[in-house]
């Protein structure tokens, strides 16, 4: 009976593992495909304000320099640039404050090149606009990034069905 | 023989426990983050040209030059050599993007490789409302878009 005893109390005093290692590959997984799914386009910067509007079309968003239009500013990479009421009632169409990073990144862009760290620049430009706002901001963004040397124009907006 | 033995005798015993726990403590925190920044729609583009200075004659084919002239109230269809009848909104004051489908596709059979269009769009305009009129332009496979402005006759300034 005593042997049976110490048996048992021996038993019980082993310390439990928890095995982890499945854990460790299931979470560097799981940050591997939330990486790439914020890399994918501009989607992780649409700002909060930003109601994009819905389309049928299929044409894969590619990662560019990012015009967004809120409600009420214009904000190149995250920084306000322009106040959308303000601009909308310039009698000139230009946008200054818009113009003024634009230019610089063109300037960053060729710079770039001209290190070989890029191999061609096209100029590209997504606008991601509130679905509220008018084409007269629209159109005052477009000009100001065809005058700044930004060619290729999109326009960012939710694919109908997905969202 | 004495060689073996001594190396025998020297391995180690690797019985190291790593220390996992920091890692899932960040990697947890991150996840949380990730999935809280984390945009579950897709998002997609639609490319375009530039505003041209005037109305219309930014498409490719010199031939037909197709331009939507779209206000707030209708929509007019212009082309090289004339223009078809006005599309009116429907009573609620949306576009009637229906019958602008059944015209496009009209223009589309007579003209089958032509891809360029030009939405001449009054300032008022919301863009959630081009955007609409832009899908029905690539529904009908005119999917070179490019933008002018527009005033409609109703809508400029009265001479000073």
């Amino acid at each position: 009976m005593a042997a049976k005893l110490s048996f048992r109390k021996r038993r019980h005093a082993e310390e439990p593992k928890v095995t982890l290692v499945s854990l460790v590959d299931f979470f560097t997984c799981l940050i591997f495909f939330l990486l790439a799914l914020q890399d994918m386009g501009a989607g992780a910067v649409v700002s909060k304000d930003i109601e994009l509007p819905l389309s049928i079309s299929k044409a894969e968003i590619k990662a560019d320099t990012v015009v967004a239009i809120t409600p009420t500013s214009i904000l190149v990479e995250g920084f306000n640039v322009g106040d959308v009421v303000e601009e909308s009632q310039r009698q000139e169409l230009l946008i200054p404050g818009l113009q003024a990073i634009l230019e610089k990144i063109k300037a960053r862009a060729s710079a770039w090149q001209q290190a070989g760290a890029i191999k061609d620049w096209e100029g590209r430009m997504i606008i991601q606009s509130d679905k509220n706002a008018k084409f007269e901001i629209i159109k005052r963004v477009m000009f100001t990034a065809g005058q700044s040397g930004f060619s290729v124009m999109s326009l960012a907006v939710t694919r109908k069905g997905v969202e | 023989m004495a060689v073996m033995k001594l190396r025998k005798g020297s391995e180690r015993k690797f019985d190291v426990e790593l220390p996992v726990e920091a890692y899932i403590a960040v990697a947890s925190k991150l996840v949380t983050y990730l999935v809280l920044g984390a945009v579950w729609m897709q998002l997609v583009q639609i490319e375009v040209t530039l505003p041209s200075s005037g109305g219309g004659g930014g498409g490719g084919d010199a031939g037909l030059s197709l331009t939507l002239l779209v206000s707030e109230k209708q929509i007019d269809i212009a082309a090289t050599g004339g223009s078809l009848p006005p599309i009116q909104n429907l009573p609620n004051g949306d576009y009637d993007l229906n019958a602008l489908s059944e015209t496009l596709k009209k223009i589309r059979e007579k003209f089958a490789d032509h891809r360029e269009i030009v939405l001449a769009i009054q300032s008022t305009v919301v863009y959630d409302r081009i955007v609409g009129l832009m899908d029905e332009c690539i529904k009908n496979n005119f999917d070179a878009i490019s933008f002018a402005p527009y005033t409609p006759p109703d809508a400029a300034a009265p001479p000073k």
